[in-house]
């Protein structure tokens, strides 16, 4: 009985939750699951960005040669053209030992097999637009069994990280839109099982804000908890793929730190909550110009 | 304090409820707006209180050109306008007591102030000893009470009444009309549209009578239901 203000405007939300419950749980539901495949998305998005970033760093051209080729030779002539930058000669020794410690196989258990590597000289070119022609000289030399670089990777990556960009945006905008929908669809019972106090505020003099304000904080609150029912679920997929990957797949590194994973929770919230008030927004704007 | 002049009002399907209405009731006045059912007596006050806008004319309530006044400032004007309707509009899952802070809820007073003005309205309208009581558990003439109540809880200087003894017995409704035409003496104007011929021949009031939407008598005092 004894309120006022924010307190009321509080208590009205409150009771519109609590009237509306299995619909405020089928918002909620949809909030979270539209939130989670997109948070999924951005968060596969960032992490591929970051993959092409690292990848880019490492391009270089790597030199295959034959086993009686003069590698001091080869690598003179390449590390003569202006275009490169710098050469690095590995041996197969070092090759097979750099192979060990990226797939985590024991050193040891490979000093029992036949060493399959070549001699490898690496070239780092200053532009990897010239990546192509230096490998195609590098070919053409005697005692060279093969120049390829990871370029094709890199591209691939970069194709990739696009094509999840976009289809993410695509996805995320039809999802964020069901879900603003299905929010203002929540919103509209609202409204409707209290037009008769709506019509009573109206007549009373409340400003059109208050009669708004507990429409707006369900909204918000729906998104709010779908968001963070998001944020969980995401994050307890992340933790556990991270820690697999840290397991068994080495060579795929992830964006992982407690300031990224708050980050994120803390975006899909907040998202969750801007697009619960904006569908709560449409439905009460279109009632309250049409009383 | 209501100034109208040469208002007509045409709803958007087209028809026509008011035409050429020149008005001007003073401040704590008290008049009857009378006629049949669609004659124009619920357009005329909601065109008071704003639920309708004028399409011709010029209608002044407290100062205010209501035609004229943007969209976020009605709410300002309702304030100053208490409505009470022939179905009284009371919530029924609030108490009295609630039912009557509620106009002031939404204004966003504070606790003090709703403790000092609820049981003052209460008292006023005679049910300082119903104040826990629903909706449900009063009869039509207290149910009204309560919204008379309400309406008059933020001190509007003007109260309208739409066919306020509509729903009761006979013998409340005479209580009620008295009731308002206290309000009245208190400096509030009071405007009641009523069809009930008994109770307006009875209190020799200001009458303006309503045909078609237009007004055919306007008797300043001592009026009757059909100038007789």
């Amino acid at each position: 009985m004894e309120r006022s203000g924010l307190d009321f405007i509080l208590l009205e939300t409150w009771t519109a939750i609590r009237r509306n419950l299995l619909i405020t749980f089928a918002a909620i539901g949809n909030m979270a699951v539209s939130l989670a495949i997109l948070g999924a998305f951005v968060v596969g998005a960032i992490n591929l960005d970051y993959m092409a970033g690292v990848q880019a760093k490492s391009v270089f051209i790597s030199v295959y040669l034959e086993d009686e080729a003069n590698a001091g030779d080869i690598e003179a002539e390449l590390h003569g053209d202006l275009r490169v930058e710098k050469t690095e000669f590995v041996s197969k020794q070092e090759a097979l030992q750099e192979w060990a410690e990226m797939t985590g196989v024991d050193p040891e258990a490979l000093k029992i097999i036949h060493n399959p590597l070549p001699d490898i000289v690496r070239v780092k070119v200053t532009d990897p637009d010239d990546m192509a022609a230096v490998a195609e000289l590098a070919q053409q030399m005697p005692g060279v069994e093969e120049a390829s670089y990871s370029r094709s990777v890199f591209d691939k990556l970069l194709i990739l990280s696009h094509g999840i960009k976009v289809s993410g945006l695509v996805l995320g905008l039809l999802l964020v839109a069901g879900t603003m929908l299905i929010v203002s669809t929540t919103i509209r019972l609202t409204i409707y099982a209290r037009r008769r106090e709506i019509r009573i505020m109206q007549l009373v003099g409340a400003t059109n804000w208050f009669i708004r304000a507990p429409l707006l904080f369900e909204g918000a609150f729906q998104g709010i908890v779908g968001g963070l029912l998001a944020a969980i679920v995401l994050i307890i997929g992340y933790v556990y793929l991270h820690s697999y990957l840290a397991d068994s797949l080495k060579f795929i590194k992830i964006v992982y730190s407690a300031q990224f994973l708050t980050a994120f929770a803390l975006g899909l919230i907040l998202a969750g909550a801007l697009f619960g008030t904006a569908g709560a927004f449409i439905s009460a704007n279109r009632y309250l110009s049409e009383a | 304090m209501i100034h109208m002049e040469g208002v007509g009002l045409v709803y958007p399907d087209g028809t026509r409820a008011l035409r050429s209405i020149d008005l001007h009731i003073e401040r704590g006045e008290f008049c009857f707006l009378v006629g049949a059912s669609g004659s124009g007596k619920s357009s005329l006050l909601g065109l008071i209180y704003r639920d309708f806008v004028p399409t011709e004319g010029r209608v002044v309530v407290a100062g205010q050109d209501v035609a004229a006044l943007p969209r976020r400032m009605v709410p300002y004007l309702r304030r100053q306008v208490g409505v009470v309707f022939q179905d009284f509009r009371l919530l029924p899952d609030k108490t009295v007591w609630e039912n009557v802070g509620f106009a002031l809820d939404v204004l966003g007073s504070g606790r003090k102030e709703k403790h000092h003005k609820v049981p003052i309205s209460l008292e006023l309208v005679g049910l300082a000893d119903k104040s826990d009581a629903f909706p449900h558990q009063l009869s039509g003439g207290e149910q009204q009470r309560v919204s008379i109540a309400r309406a008059l809880v933020n001190a509007p200087p003007v109260l309208l009444a739409d066919e306020p003894t509509g729903n009761v017995d006979p013998d409340v409704s005479w209580d009620i009309v008295q009731l308002l035409a206290n309000i009245a003496q208190r400096d509030t104007t009071v405007v009641v549209g009523t069809h009930d011929k008994y109770i307006v021949d009875r209190m020799r009031k200001r009458v303006i009578n309503l045909v078609q939407g237009a007004i055919v008598r306007d008797a300043k005092q001592g009026g009757s239901y059909d100038g007789t």
